[in-house]
């Protein structure tokens, strides 16, 4: 049985940030680098993929297709360490967070990084505030009644995965994230979970930082490619 | 859709190089890679999951991760 080009399956996914991604599933090197050349003619550019960091052959067929290396992610598997949270600030539990307070408070953080970092650097796919914000998976740190952090933490029972931790500005480097990451893996701790993991943009020296205070044991990585 | 065989199978090893030994609903055994869609998502494949393959019509020893099913 011949494949064609016609026949391959080209996925395209644009995320709530604008981004659009492309996966491509063939079963031979001639099919793929065909069915992406095609797929991103058709595609507002830049367009992008990810791959494993050990998937050799699958990041040469990309370069063959256009594509070129954009960043990098490692992925840590983070164990619970205690830190409490900083003076003044306390943690809401998972679930309990008023879904508006949440939406609000999201909405902040998806500012800030707008006008900051960039989303183009942020590692994780990113939820559509209106409608898949979740409260179950959040946990929000707050200071005198005003809501200045939270963490996402999806997959609790079976394959946690740390997926956001994020900080007012005006909060920053006082131990915030440190606790909320402590909090959600110590809530997993409680469940019988020992560890979580999370994807870490390695040009980002902050998280990278926050990632080590939890014995951060990097057990891969994935490479985000681009075709401008 | 895409000219393969689709069929369910268990993890019985994860490899290096984003590969999986799986044994399927027959007994065989073969060598899966990570489906593109799954790992655009970010989804993760571990010892024991439950998945569904799809076999290359070109060797029926490998094949790839199309579908991870909940615990």
């Amino acid at each position: 049985m011949e494949q064609t080009s016609a026949s391959v399956p080209a996925d395209v996914t644009r995320r709530p940030d604008g981004r659009t991604y492309l996966s491509i599933d063939a079963w031979t090197s001639d099919v793929f680098v065909t069915t992406a050349r095609e797929a991103v003619s058709r595609l507002p550019r830049p367009a992008f993929t990810l791959v494993d960091e050990a998937d050799t052959d699958g990041l040469s067929l990309w370069e063959s297709a256009g594509f070129a290396e954009h960043r990098r992610e490692a992925v840590f598997v983070l164990t619970p360490q205690p830190a409490p949270p900083p003076s003044g600030v306390t943690v809401e539990p998972f679930g309990t967070t008023d879904p508006e307070r949440l939406a609000t408070l999201y909405g902040r953080i998806r500012d800030e990084v707008d006008t900051e970092l960039g989303w183009h650097r942020m590692p994780t796919e990113l939820v559509d505030p209106l409608t898949s914000l979740d409260a179950s998976h959040y946990a929000v740190a707050r200071r005198d009644g005003t809501d200045v952090g939270l963490v996402r933490v999806t997959g609790r029972d079976r394959q946690p995965r740390i997926g956001l931790v994020a900080v007012l500005r005006s909060e920053r480097r006082r131990g915030v994230g440190t606790a909320l990451i402590a909090y959600a893996l110590d809530v997993l701790h409680r469940r019988g979970v020992d560890a979580a993991i999370a994807e870490v943009d390695e040009g980002n020296r902050p998280a990278l930082g926050l990632a080590s205070r939890f014995e951060a044991v990097r057990t891969g990585g994935l490479i985000e490619l681009v075709c401008r | 859709m895409s000219g393969g065989i689709r069929i369910e199978g268990s993890v019985t090893e994860c490899l290096r190089s984003a590969t999986f030994r799986v044994e399927l609903e027959n007994g065989h055994e073969i060598l899966a890679h990570l489906g593109g869609k799954l790992r655009k998502h970010y989804i993760r494949i571990e010892l024991g999951d439950r998945v569904q393959v799809e076999l290359t019509p070109y060797d029926l020893d490998r094949g790839r991760i199309t579908y991870r099913y909940r615990r």
